[in-house]
C-alpha cells in the first residue's frame, strides 16, 4: 500500500519532495503555513550553480541535480529555465592566482570548467571594468524563475494525487512509540501519516526541537535588488570570485562594507528585460525588510566590476533567509529514532540548485530504493552538526 | 505661437524658446515646460515603447506618478518626461525596446 | 463617484501598463495558479512588480479584491527604493557634497 506522506512546507524544496514523490505513487500532503513559495523560495534569486562547489562530494550533488533539473525542464511547464552558464570574476591578481588553483582542481575532477585570462574575461564580458585581471566559466549552470520552478513541481505532483493545503501551520510533529503518526495543526487537527518530511527551511529546527532532534539550521539574511527594465549588461550570470577566498584559507580583499555584510557580486539578467544584483549575508537575521545600508553596499559593489551600471534604474530591493547549516551542506536524512521522520532542509543558498537531486533523495529514503548519490553526508546526527556548538565561528 | 498645439490656456505667452534633441533631431521648446509637453506641442506623442509588448507609450498621468513618459534626458534613463525642464541642449532620447536574451544554452556553444 | 468599479474581463482591458498584463491574463493566471494572497498572484503574474511597483494598478487590483472570492488576499509590502533610483545615485547617497 501507498505510504500515507506529509511533507511540511511547499517551498522549492518541500515541492520537488511532493513531486517525486506523487510520481512514484506515495500518497502526499503538501502543507505550508503560508502560500506555495511564501518563504524564502520567493525571496531568493535564480542561481542553479557548480562553479563554486568545492571538487568532490559537493560538487557531485550539485551536478546531479543540474542533470535532474534539466530532465525536469523538458518535462514541466515552462519556468525561464535557461543554461548560458556562469562565470566568476577576479578583484584583484591574488584571486586570479586561486582562480586558477580552482579551475585546476575541478577540470580535474572533470568539470566543464575554464580559466579565462585578461584577454579572454574581457572578451566573453565586455562591460567588465577593465582593470579586472581574470575570471573563470562554468558551462553547467544554469538559471530561471524560482518561485514559477516551485509552482510548476506542485502542479505537476497535484496531477499525480497530491492534496496542497495553504495557510495552515503545523505547530506539531505527532510520534508515537517511536514513529511518526501525524502532525497537529493550529485547530488542533490531525492529519495522519506515515511518513513527515520537514522541508521547512529556517523554520525546520522549531518543528524538530519538542522531538529531541536538534538540527543547527539558522537564518543567513541576503539582499537583493532589482533593476528596471532596460539594456542588460551580459546573458550569462556574473558572480566575484572573492567569497571563495575562504575556501582557500585566503583572506578577501574587499571595502569595508562589503566585508561587514558579507556582500559579494551577483549580477543575473532575466526573462522579463531586467536584471537582479546581490548579495549579502548577515546570520541569525530573521527580519525580512531590507536595509539600506546594505541595499548600497551591493550597489557600490556592483560599480565596481560594472562601472556602466551607473545609469541603470533601480526599483526594488527585497531580502530572504537562507537556511544556514555549519558545514553548509543541507540536512537530507531519516532519523533513526524516529521511524517515519524525514529532514529535507538546511540549503543554505542552493536550494533552488539541489531541489532536485533533494526530492529525488527524499523520494528514494522514503521508499527504500537505492538513493541517488550518497546520502550519509547529508546525515542530520553528522559530526560537523552535533559538535557544533552556539556561539562557534561562523561559516 | 502658430502651430503649437498646447490645447491648455489660449493666450500667448511670452516665454523664450530653447532648442534641444530628440533622438538627435533639434525640436524646440518654451523654457520652463516638461519635455513632455514641449514635445506634445509638437505633435509627438510617442515617447517610447513598451519593454514587454513594443507598443507605443507616451503621455499617461503627466503628473509624475506613472512613469509612462519615461525616457532617457541627458544620458540618464527612465527620467519622467512630464516632469523634466527643457533647456538648450537638452538631449532626449526614446528608449528602445530591449532586445531578447540571446544565450539560452551555454553548453551547446562549448 | 459612487460607482461600483466593474472591470469587465477583456483582453482589451489593460490592467498593468508596466509589465503589459491584460485581465485576460490575469484570469488565466488565477486559474492555473490558484494563488491566495496577492502577493502569490503578483509573483505568477508580475502585476505590480513594474517601474511604476503597483502605484497605477494598485486601485484595480482593489477592486479585483472586491469581488467575494478574492476578499482575503491581503496587501502587498512596499519596499525601497520608494522612487526609482539610478546606481550612481545609488552608490553616491551619504558622501559629503
Amino acid at each position: 500500500m501507498a505510504p500515507q506522506v506529509i511533507v511540511i512546507g511547499a517551498g522549492v524544496i518541500g515541492s520537488a519532495c511532493a513531486y517525486y514523490l506523487s510520481q512514484a505513487g506515495a500518497s502526499v500532503t503538501l502543507i505550508d503555513q503560508g502560500d506555495v513559495g511564501s518563504g524564502t523560495s520567493s525571496r531568493c534569486d535564480g542561481n542553479v550553480l557548480a562553479i563554486d562547489k568545492e571538487p568532490g562530494y559537493d560538487s557531485l550533488m550539485a551536478l546531479m541535480s543540474q542533470r535532474l533539473l534539466h530532465e525536469l525542464a523538458s518535462v514541466l511547464p515552462p519556468f525561464e529555465y535557461r543554461r548560458p552558464g556562469s562565470y566568476l570574476v577576479c578583484d584583484n591578481d591574488e584571486e586570479a592566482k586561486a582562480a586558477w588553483d580552482w579551475v585546476g582542481q575541478q577540470q580535474e575532477a572533470g568539470l566543464p570548467f575554464w580559466y579565462l585570462d585578461r584577454a579572454a574575461i574581457h572578451s566573453h564580458l565586455p562591460h567588465l571594468a577593465s582593470d579586472v585581471p581574470a575570471g573563470l566559466y562554468c558551462g553547467s549552470d544554469s538559471t530561471l524563475n524560482p518561485l514559477l520552478y516551485t509552482q510548476r513541481l506542485v502542479q505537476a505532483a497535484k496531477q499525480h494525487g497530491c492534496q496542497v493545503r495553504v495557510h495552515q501551520a503545523v505547530t506539531e510533529i505527532v510520534v508515537n512509540r517511536g514513529a511518526v503518526a501525524g502532525v497537529r495543526l493550529a485547530d488542533g487537527t490531525v492529519l495522519v501519516a506515515d511518513v513527515v518530511v520537514v522541508a521547512a527551511g529556517v523554520w525546520s529546527p522549531r518543528l524538530l526541537q519538542p522531538l529531541g532532534v536538534t538540527v543547527p539550521i539558522q537564518p543567513r539574511k541576503g539582499h537583493l535588488l532589482v533593476s528596471a527594465k532596460g539594456p542588460l549588461f551580459g546573458d550569462a550570470k556574473v558572480m566575484e570570485f572573492g567569497y571563495l577566498m575562504s575556501k582557500f584559507g585566503r583572506e578577501r580583499q574587499a571595502p569595508e562594507d562589503a566585508l561587514r555584510y558579507g556582500v559579494a557580486l551577483v549580477y543575473e539578467p532575466t526573462e522579463s528585460h531586467n536584471f537582479l544584483l546581490g548579495s549579502s549575508r548577515e546570520l541569525g537575521v530573521w527580519d525580512t525588510a531590507p536595509k539600506w545600508d546594505v541595499v548600497q553596499a551591493i550597489g557600490r559593489r556592483a560599480l565596481r566590476f560594472y562601472p556602466g551600471m551607473q545609469q541603470a534604474t533601480l526599483i526594488r530591493s527585497y531580502a530572504g533567509l537562507r537556511p544556514w547549516t555549519p558545514d553548509h551542506l543541507p540536512v537530507v536524512s531519516r532519523v533513526s529514532d524516529i521511524a517515519g521522520l524525514v529532514i529535507a532542509a538546511g540549503h543554505e543558498g542552493d536550494g533552488i540548485g539541489l531541489a532536485s537531486v533533494t526530492g529525488h533523495l527524499v523520494c528514494d529514503l522514503t521508499l527504500e530504493r537505492p538513493p541517488i548519490i550518497d546520502p550519509r553526508p547529508l546525515r542530520w546526527d553528522r559530526p560537523a552538526l552535533t559538535s557544533w556548538k552556539d556561539g562557534g565561528a561562523d561559516g | 505661437m502658430t502651430g503649437r498645439l498646447h490645447g491648455i490656456g489660449s493666450a500667448e505667452r511670452q516665454s523664450p524658446t530653447v532648442q534641444f534633441y530628440l533622438d538627435g533631431k533639434i525640436v524646440t521648446g518654451m523654457v520652463g515646460e516638461p519635455v513632455a509637453m514641449s514635445l506634445w506641442a509638437l505633435g509627438e506623442r510617442t515617447l517610447g515603447w513598451n519593454e514587454e509588448s513594443g507598443e507605443p507609450r507616451g503621455v499617461f498621468c503627466n503628473i509624475g506618478h506613472c512613469f509612462e513618459c519615461r525616457m532617457t534626458i541627458a544620458g540618464q534613463p527612465d527620467q519622467r518626461a512630464c516632469l523634466y525642464p527643457v533647456r538648450e541642449g537638452l538631449e532626449v532620447r526614446r528608449q528602445p525596446r530591449p532586445s531578447a536574451l540571446t544565450i539560452v544554452d551555454g553548453m551547446t556553444r562549448l | 463617484m459612487d460607482e461600483e468599479i466593474k472591470v469587465e474581463r477583456s483582453s482589451a482591458v489593460v490592467v498593468c501598463r508596466c509589465e503589459h498584463l491584460t485581465w485576460d491574463a490575469i484570469e488565466e493566471a488565477m486559474a492555473m495558479f490558484q494563488p491566495t494572497s496577492l502577493r502569490q498572484l503578483k509573483l505568477v503574474t508580475r502585476w505590480g512588480m513594474g517601474i511604476c511597483q503597483g502605484r497605477m494598478c494598485r486601485p484595480i487590483m482593489a477592486a479585483f479584491e472586491q469581488r467575494e472570492e478574492n476578499a482575503s488576499l491581503g496587501a502587498l509590502a512596499v519596499r525601497p527604493p520608494f522612487k526609482p533610483v539610478s546606481l550612481g545615485t545609488l552608490g553616491r547617497m551619504g558622501e559629503d557634497a
